[in-house]
C-alpha cells in the first residue's frame, strides 16, 4: 500500500533520512517509533507531500504523491493546522466539500464523544480542544490510509483511550493506519508492527509480538534498550 | 474542484472586504450632504476620511491577497491547503482568481462609490430637477455622430484584455516570487530579498518586453499596420489601432504569465519545503 | 482494559484467558463468540493480534468456525475435559515445583494445603 524506496533527505548537509525502504501493507496498524529528530516528522511530511525535495521514491497505492494520493490518506499533523478564520461547521465544510469519503454520521458521533460543538469559533477553543477536534475530523473520513502523528500527546489520559478506540473502530482489513508516537507504553497493545528509526535510518520492522517473544520484553523496553546512547 | 478552491478562497477572505466596502459606500452615500451643508471642519474631515480610505482600500485588497497565498500555503494552515485532494495546478489558479476578483471589484466598488458621490451630489444641486428630454435626444444624438460613443467601446473592446492580462501577470509573478522565497532556495531574510526580487523580475520582464515592442515597431513601416480583424471598421471614425503594438503585449502577457505560472508550480512540486 | 501485559506476546495472552474462561465455564461449550472486531475493541488491542488467537485457538481445537455462524466454543466435552485437566496440572506443578525451591518437604507441602483450604472454609 505503502512503497517508500531508498529515499535520502539531507538538509543543509545535515542528513534526515538515509536510504529508507519500507513497505507497508494493508490491513495493519503500523507504529512509527524514534526519538526526536529520528526523521519520523520527515518522512511523514513527504508522504504527505509537504517537502518535495529528496532522493528516492514513494509509491501511495500505486501512485506518487499527487492529488490522488492525497485522496486516500487521512493526515493528522503533530500541530495546529485549522484556519482561525472559521468556526467548526465551516472547517467541516471543507472536509465535506473536498472529500468524498468524509462521512457526517461519524463526524457528528465523534464529536458528541468527544464533547465537541460544532458552532464554536476556532478561535475560542482551547489547544486540548483543537487537537480533538482535528483528530474528529480526520477520523470522520473513511480513508484508506490514516497517517496520524503524535494523536495522543497532548491529550488528557480519558481523550487518549477514546482516540484509540476510535482508531480501533477505524480498522477495516482494506485500511492501513501509521502512527508516529513517543508515548510507546500506551499505545502499544494496538501495533501489528513497528517500525525503530534511528538518526534516519530504519533499524528494525518487526511484529510486536514477534518483539515480545523473541525479546521477553515489551515493546517500550525494547525500545529504550535499542535507542539508550 | 476548482470551483470549490475558489469558493473557500472568497470565503475565506471576503471579511476583510466587506468593512472596507461598506465604508466606501458609507461615504459615498452621506459625503455629498456634508459637503453641501458648507460646515468647513466637517468637509475637512471628509475629504482627510476619503483619502485614507481610498489608501486603506488598495492596501488591504493588497495585503488580503498577498496574506491569503501565504497563509493558506506557507503557515501551519499549509498543513491543511497541501494535503488537499487538489492539484497544485488547481491550488495556483485558485488563488490567482480569487486575487483577480478582490482587485477587480476593489475597483468597480470605488468607481461605483465614486459615481454615486457624484450623482447624489449633482442631483442635491438640482440637476436633474427639470428633464429636457427632446435636449437629451438631442445631445445624444450628437455623441453618437462623432463616433464617440464607438471610440468608448472600442478602446473598452481593446484595453480591457490588456488590463486583465496586465492584472494577472501582477498577480501570477506576486505568486511566484512568494512561492519562491519559501522553498528550500531562499533560506534568510525571506521578506527583503523577495521585495528585491520582485522588483527585479518586474523590471526585467517589462525591458525584455518593451525591446520586442521596439523592434516591431521599428520594422513596421511606421505607419499603423492595420490587420484584417473585427475592428477595423471602427477605424471610419479616425480611432486606429496599433496592431502590431497590439498583439506584442498581448502576446507578451501571455507567455510571462504561462511562463510565471509553470515556474510557480514546478517550485510547488519539487521544492517545497513546509516548516 | 489494561489486562494485558506488555511483555509478552498479546496473542498468547488473549489466549490463556479465554482457555481459563472456558475451563471456568465463563463460556458455556458451544457459546457463541464475538466478532474479531468486538473482541479488539474490548481487549483495546489490534484485531490482527485477535484474529491470530482465535486462528490458534481453532488448530487446538478449542474454537470452531462456521461460514454462516462465527466462531464459538466447542461443543467437545472431552476437549473441555481436557484443557481443564491441563491447567490444573499447570497450576498444581508450579505450587509444588516452588514449594520445592523452597525447601519443603512433601509431607509439609501436603499439611499445608490441607491447613490452607481448612482455613478457606471457616
Amino acid at each position: 500500500m505503502i512503497e517508500i524506496k531508498n529515499v535520502t533527505k539531507t538538509y543543509d548537509g545535515k542528513p534526515a533520512l538515509i536510504n529508507v525502504n519500507l513497505s507497508l501493507q494493508t490491513g495493519k496498524i503500523i507504529g512509527l517509533l524514534g526519538p526526536n529528530g529520528s526523521g519520523k516528522t520527515t518522512l511523514i511530511k513527504i508522504l504527505n507531500g509537504l517537502l518535495r525535495d529528496y532522493k528516492g521514491e514513494v509509491l501511495i497505492d500505486g501512485n506518487p504523491v499527487n492529488e490522488i494520493s492525497k485522496s486516500l490518506v487521512s493526515y493528522l499533523p503533530d500541530r495546529n493546522y485549522l484556519p482561525n478564520w472559521t468556526n467548526a461547521e465551516g472547517a467541516i465544510k471543507i472536509f465535506k466539500d473536498l472529500y468524498q469519503d468524509f462521512d457526517e454520521e461519524k463526524m457528528r458521533s465523534l464529536f458528541a464523544k468527544l464533547n465537541l460543538d460544532p458552532k464554536q469559533p476556532l478561535k475560542k477553543m482551547s489547544k486540548g480542544m483543537k487537537e480533538k477536534f482535528q483528530l474528529a475530523l480526520v477520523m470522520s473520513r473513511n480513508a484508506k490510509i490514516y497517517i496520524l502523528d503524535e494523536p495522543i500527546g497532548g491529550v488528557d489520559p480519558a481523550a487518549r483511550e477514546l482516540i484509540l478506540k476510535t482508531i480501533l473502530e477505524n480498522y477495516a482489513p482494506e485500511s492501513l493506519v501509521l502512527i508516529s508516537t513517543h508515548l510507546i507504553a500506551d499505545i502499544e497493545q494496538i501495533f501489528d508492527s513497528v517500525v525503530f528509526l534511528k538518526e534516519g535510518q530504519v533499524v528494525l520492522f518487526e511484529d510486536v509480538d514477534t518483539i515480545r517473544q523473541t525479546q521477553g520484553k515489551s515493546i517500550e523496553e525494547y525500545f529504550k534498550e535499542v535507542f539508550r546512547c | 474542484m476548482l470551483i470549490k478552491s475558489i469558493k473557500h478562497d472568497l470565503l475565506s477572505t471576503y471579511r476583510d472586504f466587506l468593512s472596507v466596502y461598506s465604508a466606501l459606500l458609507v461615504i459615498a452615500l452621506i459625503g455629498p450632504f456634508i459637503v453641501n451643508s458648507g460646515v468647513e471642519w466637517m468637509i475637512a474631515i471628509l475629504f482627510l476620511g476619503i483619502f485614507g480610505f481610498s489608501v486603506a482600500t488598495f492596501v488591504i485588497t493588497f495585503l488580503t491577497i498577498i496574506r491569503l497565498y501565504n497563509r493558506r500555503l506557507f503557515s501551519a494552515e499549509g498543513y491543511l491547503t497541501l494535503t488537499l485532494p487538489v492539484k497544485t495546478s488547481t491550488t495556483i489558479i485558485a488563488k490567482v482568481v480569487t486575487g483577480f476578483i478582490w482587485s477587480t471589484l476593489t475597483v468597480i466598488v470605488f468607481g461605483i462609490s465614486m459615481l454615486i458621490f457624484g450623482l447624489i451630489y449633482y442631483w442635491t444641486n438640482g440637476a436633474f430637477k427639470s428633464v429636457d428630454y427632446l435636449a437629451l435626444m438631442d445631445i445624444i444624438e450628437m455623441i453618437t455622430d462623432t463616433g464617440a460613443v464607438w471610440t468608448v467601446i472600442q478602446s473598452v473592446f481593446v484595453g480591457l484584455p490588456l488590463t486583465i492580462l496586465d492584472s494577472i501577470y501582477s498577480l501570477v509573478l506576486l505568486v511566484f516570487v512568494m512561492t519562491l522565497i519559501n522553498t528550500s532556495l531562499i533560506k534568510k531574510y525571506k521578506v527583503p530579498v523577495g521585495i528585491a526580487i520582485y522588483m527585479v523580475i518586474s523590471g526585467l520582464l517589462s525591458s525584455v518586453l518593451a525591446i520586442f515592442h521596439g523592434a516591431a515597431i521599428v520594422f513596421s513601416t511606421g505607419d499603423p499596420m492595420f490587420i484584417t480583424g473585427p475592428f477595423d471598421y471602427l477605424t471610419n471614425f479616425g480611432y486606429s489601432i496599433n496592431w502590431v503594438s497590439y498583439m506584442i503585449q498581448f502576446i507578451g502577457m501571455v507567455v510571462y504569465i504561462a511562463g510565471l505560472g509553470y515556474a510557480s508550480w514546478w517550485l510547488l512540486e519539487h521544492k517545497l519545503e513546509l516548516e | 482494559m489494561d489486562t494485558f501485559q506488555n511483555t509478552q506476546p498479546i496473542y498468547l495472552q488473549i489466549m490463556n484467558l479465554i482457555k481459563k474462561q472456558i475451563a471456568t465455564s465463563v463460556f458455556n461449550p458451544g457459546q457463541l463468540l464475538e466478532s474479531v472486531r468486538e473482541l479488539a475493541l474490548v481487549y483495546q488491542v489490534n484485531p490482527n493480534t485477535v484474529q491470530r488467537a482465535l486462528s490458534e485457538l481453532e488448530r487446538e481445537g478449542l474454537v470452531r468456525s462456521e461460514r454462516t455462524i462465527g466462531r464459538y466454543i466447542t461443543k467437545d466435552e472431552a476437549a473441555i475435559a481436557q484443557l481443564h485437566q491441563n491447567l490444573v496440572d499447570e497450576a498444581t506443578s508450579t505450587y509444588i515445583n516452588t514449594l520445592l525451591e523452597l525447601h519443603m518437604s512433601q509431607e509439609s507441602i501436603i499439611t499445608t494445603v490441607k491447613n490452607r483450604l481448612k482455613g478457606d472454609n471457616t
